[in-house]
């Protein structure tokens, strides 16, 4: 065994001598996400602009045909007359698929002007409302490590940063405006809600009665569905529905269904399918696709103090890619509208309960 | 109300009717009649790579929370 003598004063550890380019172990290899193999090129390209494919009962049939495995072997199966000519995979580059955080260390501690001021800054908001043992801890651990430095936070303008994370920049970047105020795009309405409120047979008046029972803030579905189809949005959106299939082995053994996007399920392709079958309408062979729409609606507190509630009526297109549909950098959900609750106050407003009976003894046991 | 029902104010399943009511009727006013046509016909649209096409929208989910109660 040859020791080397120089660094026999060295601990252990550094002694050895560093192996470049060195493979680290199985578990913490990670393989890199890999977009879908290209499709082949579809014999009617290039399409000019104006012309179409037909879709009417003279055109080829449709037929199952199976796109070239990935890097993971998972192919897509189409069931179509010819591979889609509009393919929004083909725009997926690998960049596409990392999530990763390109923002600079200026950006992410913005407005605060250092990292000092950012973490006391950080601690002073963030670790809870009372003094206590463990976040005496931690600020000890901020102003005791190496890289905090005093002079940092010395000059910094506390006042103004609070105001700016309150939303009040003094500076003239005003950035943080809600969505609804930026997009004065008006096309929201109110359209009144009408009920039938049923009254017992015995009671005074007794039979149905008509109430209008607030107002519903709403948008038009279609005209949310225009937007997104005719926008930029428009190529990332898969039209035609697809099968995933998985098939790492050779070329004859069985392949896996693979579950993951509406655009992949069983319900869009035969949604899709069903729509291919139907007539087309009178004098029109434009190609025909579904609009796969995604609600999702979930009340909501706005204050801890009071009663404020909203909830919002949201609409997503599941012909997106779930993992667009959940960056909120995509703005891939619409609000659709803000649904009205029945409260007694309202009702009451239009007599249906006498207001003074109200105030004394059904706020207290309903409300 | 109180007045038609004797002095009672409204009971549970009153209320739950009305809270069902109100939703239909706000689906009512969403699903309006174009969207109706939209479903049957489809609508055209010119797409942002210049071709038109035919689209008919489908609802496939819906997530919320039991609201009627």
């Amino acid at each position: 065994m040859s020791v080397n003598l120089d660094t026999l004063d060295q601990p252990l550890a550094e002694r050895r001598g560093r192996r470049e380019n060195r493979r680290l172990p199985q578990r913490y290899r990670d393989i890199l996400p890999n977009p879908p193999a290209a499709l082949p090129p579809t014999p009617l390209s290039p399409v000019p602009e104006a012309t179409l494919p037909p879709l009417l009962a003279n055109s080829p049939a449709r037929e199952v045909l199976k796109s070239p495995r990935n890097k993971f072997g998972l192919f897509r199966q189409y069931y179509a007359t010819h591979f889609p000519e509009h393919d929004p995979d083909e725009h997926t580059t690998s960049e596409d698929l990392l999530e990763s955080s390109s923002a600079s260390l200026v950006d992410l501690i913005h407005p605060y002007p250092n990292l000092s001021s950012f973490l006391l800054g950080e601690w002073y908001w963030n670790d809870g409302l009372k003094k206590s043992q463990s976040s005496f801890a931690n600020l000890l651990n901020i102003v005791g490590h190496p890289d905090y430095r005093p002079e940092d936070v010395s000059d910094v303008n506390w006042r103004m940063i609070d105001a700016h994370l309150g939303g009040n920049p003094k500076s003239g970047d005003v950035d943080d405006g809600w969505e609804d105020e930026r997009a004065s795009d008006g096309d929201w309405t109110q359209t009144p809600i009408r009920i039938k409120v049923p009254f017992h047979s015995r009671m005074k008046h007794p039979g149905q009665e008509e109430f209008e029972a607030g107002k519903l803030y709403h948008r038009s579905l279609v005209s949310i569905i225009r937007d997104k189809v005719s926008g930029p949005d428009f190529h990332h959106l898969h039209l035609e529905p697809y099968e995933l299939y998985w098939q790492p082995g050779e070329e004859d053994s069985q392949p896996v269904k693979v579950h993951g996007e509406l655009y992949s399920s069983t319900a869009f392709v035969e949604a899709h399918r069903t729509l291919q079958d139907s007539p087309p309408e009178p004098g029109c062979d434009l190609p025909r696709f579904i609009i796969a729409m995604m609600f999702a609606s979930d009340g909501m507190e706005l204050t801890s103090f009071s009663d404020a509630k909203l909830w919002p009526l949201y609409l997503g297109l599941g012909n997106n890619s779930k993992y667009r549909r959940s960056k909120p950098s995509c703005h891939a959900f619409e609000h659709v509208a803000y649904f009205e609750t029945v409260s007694l106050r309202d009702l009451s407003l239009q007599n249906l309960i006498d207001p003074s009976f109200l105030s004394c003894q059904v706020r207290s046991s309903l409300l | 109300m109180t007045d038609r029902n004797g002095g009672k104010g409204p009971n549970g399943p009153f209320m739950t009717h009305c809270h069902r009511e109100i939703y239909d009727a706000q689906w009512d006013i969403i699903l309006d009649d174009e969207f109706l046509a939209a479903y049957a016909h489809g609508i055209v649209v010119q797409c942002c790579d210049g071709v038109w096409r035919r689209f008919y929208p489908r609802i496939f989910t819906y997530s919320a929370d039991y609201r009627e109660k």
